[in-house]
């Protein structure tokens, strides 16, 4: 196979990644969790939950002072909706494709399987990083009720 | 929307910068990962600000650093992993702000797929397997032209772009990255763990080794979704079944598992999962042994603790009870160490399990703190409004491995009520040494991902990721390395790496020292040396070390002069 087709593959590739990953997708997700329903059994809450949840919370750096600051509620919707467009499960792109020497391939819609790595920064200047597959998840530990992020022993 | 012409210009553009910054890796690597970067001009992995060499990243921009960073987590992978098929990471480098760095994942999945004259194809049927492990296992590039892993992290993060992991208080670009595309590569299942659906209909190839060990059932063997969603939220429950993996974990993870100990009453007498604190001296060997207080503060919720405590006098000199909300858990600690406790259990106040660890920081907090689960919040309280004693011990249980069941398997990091998306696809955050692909990206990674440090590439193992040096599609069960095939079995050596994994290691870091062949060669003997001196290699496995560094030496310079690149590809 030439580079031209390579390009013009990923191209194909690129076009639904870059989509979901944009204003678009974006939208969608954000939608999507605008109209949920907090779900008390599956622990899931609703966008305004999680915006509630997360304004106030010192997850900002000052860009000139490179100290945390509260994070304001716009940029709370804006960071949970970012969360939940990047985090949404993938889905098929389209119907299984049958391989020519036997199979079966499925392209994913989105961005893979969800797995998002969130930072939270500390007071002394270190942040701790965890991977999420929620906007649950990551507003926890946002929030800093969450954090793994040390030895046990 | 970016356009043809733009990306061709890109990928080439890359291709030169790959030449120029990472062709001595790419000498060593037995997969070619290539990062196909996706920036606009001026952006991402383009961006033209000067940047100072840092940390064995020569790049003098801001863009060449991102991607030599990218490129070097990119060939610690393609060291140990063997494809030949070139796997292609489409990555980009955009404004997600500094809170969000990145994702990545497979672009593709494939099932029932046969592979080329010699090459296994599919070991499970009706099993979704990712892009790039099912080019491995088919022998050719099922999906032509197609990108296998799609990426994309933040450029307002504050990353260390460095490649030696002495990051400080930056964030390690190469650790996220490994991690990230450790996802990507096959460390990640796609079944939903809110609804145990599989995806499109089908079980995947991580889940073939999820099991539920108290039924001995794997996920891809389970019949219903309610049966899947269920098993996958047993906390403590959810272990990994490949041997690969628990060959490894004797090795890898160490004794100790942090634990609270009711001893009194015997009806809720048990051993419990808690969650650590990020402030106050850790739990150790050896317990704190204490009665169980409510804490009370007369103030609303009296027992969240948030200002001084009304029961002071009942709390000095035990343990303190307290309700999670209101204030931070800090406050709480303080509040309970000022009425003279000796230790802070925090009852969570939402149903999540295992219970949360507790950020913060407070040097003057000076007893231990811990997080139980809501409903054992409740029993215990039950028990004290019936004027029953409730005795506990804190300390690290030494009969159990931390992050390993007590039949020393690896667990999987299962939630109750499950996170939605796939925490599944992650070790336990519990497990200690602290591994690359738990949740959270702990700041002593060391980018190994063989014992005795990591668990990583032994779970690839198992998925089908099988060692095969020469990429004829056999797995090799004697020591190899490229063309050079010995009579040596690659046996589990005694610091719980198999033999092929450890030479590869080896000859990863002298090919990244030494600057010419001799210097090459001299470096494995040096380091081969030590190894059978510290017991860790036979004589013959020394020898069978350097026999084959010296042949795939003069294979590369060979293939180099011809192809200006990898020869086996």
């Amino acid at each position: 196979m030439n580079d031209s087709n390579r390009v013009d593959r990923r191209v194909d590739v690129s076009r639904w990644w870059v989509r979901a990953l944009g204003v678009g997708g974006s939208l969608l997700a954000v939608a999507a969790l605008t109209t949920a329903p907090a779900d008390a059994q599956s622990g899931r809450r609703s966008r305004q939950e999680l915006v509630t949840k997360l304004t106030g919370k010192p997850v900002k750096v000052d860009e000139q002072t490179r100290s945390r600051r509260a994070i304001t509620q716009p940029e709370a919707e804006d960071l949970v909706d970012r969360i939940a467009a990047l985090t949404a499960p993938a889905t098929p792109a389209s119907a299984p494709v049958a391989l020519p020497t036997g199979g079966t391939m499925l392209r994913l819609s989105d961005h893979g399987a969800g797995h998002v790595l969130v930072s939270r920064p500390n007071d002394d200047g270190t942040s701790d990083v965890r991977c999420v597959t929620s906007p649950d998840e990551a507003v926890d530990f946002l929030a800093g009720e969450l954090d793994d992020a040390w030895p046990v022993q | 929307m970016k356009h043809l012409s733009t990306l061709r210009s890109l990928l080439r553009a890359s291709l030169v910068a790959l030449l120029t910054f990472a062709a001595p890796a790419f000498a060593s690597a037995a997969a070619r990962i290539v990062v196909v970067p996706f920036d606009d001009p001026g952006e991402g992995f383009n961006d033209q600000t000067p940047a100072t060499p840092l940390g064995g990243n020569t790049g003098v921009t801001l863009g060449e650093q991102r991607l030599i960073a990218f490129q070097f987590a990119a060939d610690r992978w393609g060291a140990m992993l063997d494809s030949n098929v070139t796997i292609y990471v489409l990555a980009a480098f955009d404004p997600l702000g500094a809170n969000v760095l990145g994702q990545a994942g497979t672009a593709s999945v494939f099932s029932d797929f046969t592979g080329a004259p010699g090459f296994p194809g599919s070991q499970f049927a009706a099993t979704w397997y990712h892009g790039a492990l099912a080019d491995k296992r088919s022998g050719v590039d099922l999906d032509p032209g197609g990108a296998d892993i799609v990426a994309q992290f933040s450029s307002q993060a504050n990353w260390y772009l460095g490649l030696d992991a002495n990051h400080g208080a930056q964030t390690d670009l190469v650790a996220v990255v490994m991690h990230e595309l450790g996802h990507g590569l096959g460390f990640a299942n796609f079944v939903s763990e809110t609804t145990g659906a599989n995806f499109a209909g089908q079980t995947d190839i991580y889940s073939q080794y999820t099991l539920d060990s108290t039924n001995g059932v794997v996920v891809s063997a389970m019949a219903s979704d309610i049966e899947r969603s269920t098993s996958l939220a047993k906390v403590d429950k959810v272990v990994w079944s490949g041997q690969g993996v628990n060959a490894g974990v004797p090795y890898v993870l160490k004794f100790g598992r942090p634990e609270m100990n009711i001893t009194a009453p015997t009806a809720i007498a048990d051993a419990y999962r808690i969650g650590s604190a990020a402030f106050g001296p850790a739990l150790t060997s050896a317990p704190i042994a204490g009665s169980v207080v409510l804490a009370n503060d007369g103030v609303g919720v009296g027992s969240d603790a948030c200002t001084p405590l009304a029961n002071a006098a009942a709390v000095a000199g035990k343990i303190a009870l307290i309700d999670r909300g209101t204030c931070t858990f800090v406050v709480k600690a303080a509040v309970a160490q000022a009425a003279g406790a000796i230790a802070v259990i925090v009852a969570n106040n939402a149903a999540a399990d295992p219970p949360p660890g507790m950020a913060g920081a407070d040097p003057s907090i000076t007893i231990p703190a811990i997080m139980i689960s809501q409903s054992l919040g409740t029993a215990i309280k039950a028990q004290l409004a019936s004027a029953l004693a409730v005795d506990v011990t804190l300390g690290l249980d030494l009969s159990q491995r931390a992050g390993a069941d007590p039949l020393d398997r690896a667990q999987l990091f299962a939630t109750n009520p499950a996170q939605p998306g796939s925490s599944i696809s992650h070790y336990d955050s519990i497990a200690f040494s602290n591994q690359l692909m738990e949740p959270a990206i702990n700041p002593d990674l060391t980018h190994e991902v063989i014992p005795p440090y990591d668990l990583t590439l032994p779970l690839m193992r198992d998925i089908g990721w099988f060692a095969d040096a020469n990429l004829d599609g056999t797995p090799d069960s004697r020591f190899a390395y490229g063309s050079c095939s010995t009579r040596v079995p690659n046996t589990q050596l005694s610091n719980g790496a198999m033999l092929t994994d450890q030479a590869r290691v080896w000859y990863r870091d002298c090919l990244a020292s030494a600057t010419n062949h001799g210097k090459f060669e001299s470096c494995v003997a040096h380091t081969t040396k030590a190894a059978v001196k510290a017991g860790l290699i036979s004589g013959a496995q020394k020898g069978a070390i350097q026999k084959c560094a010296e042949e795939e030496e003069e294979d590369d310079e060979d293939d180099d002069r011809g192809h200006h690149g990898h020869g086996r590809n």
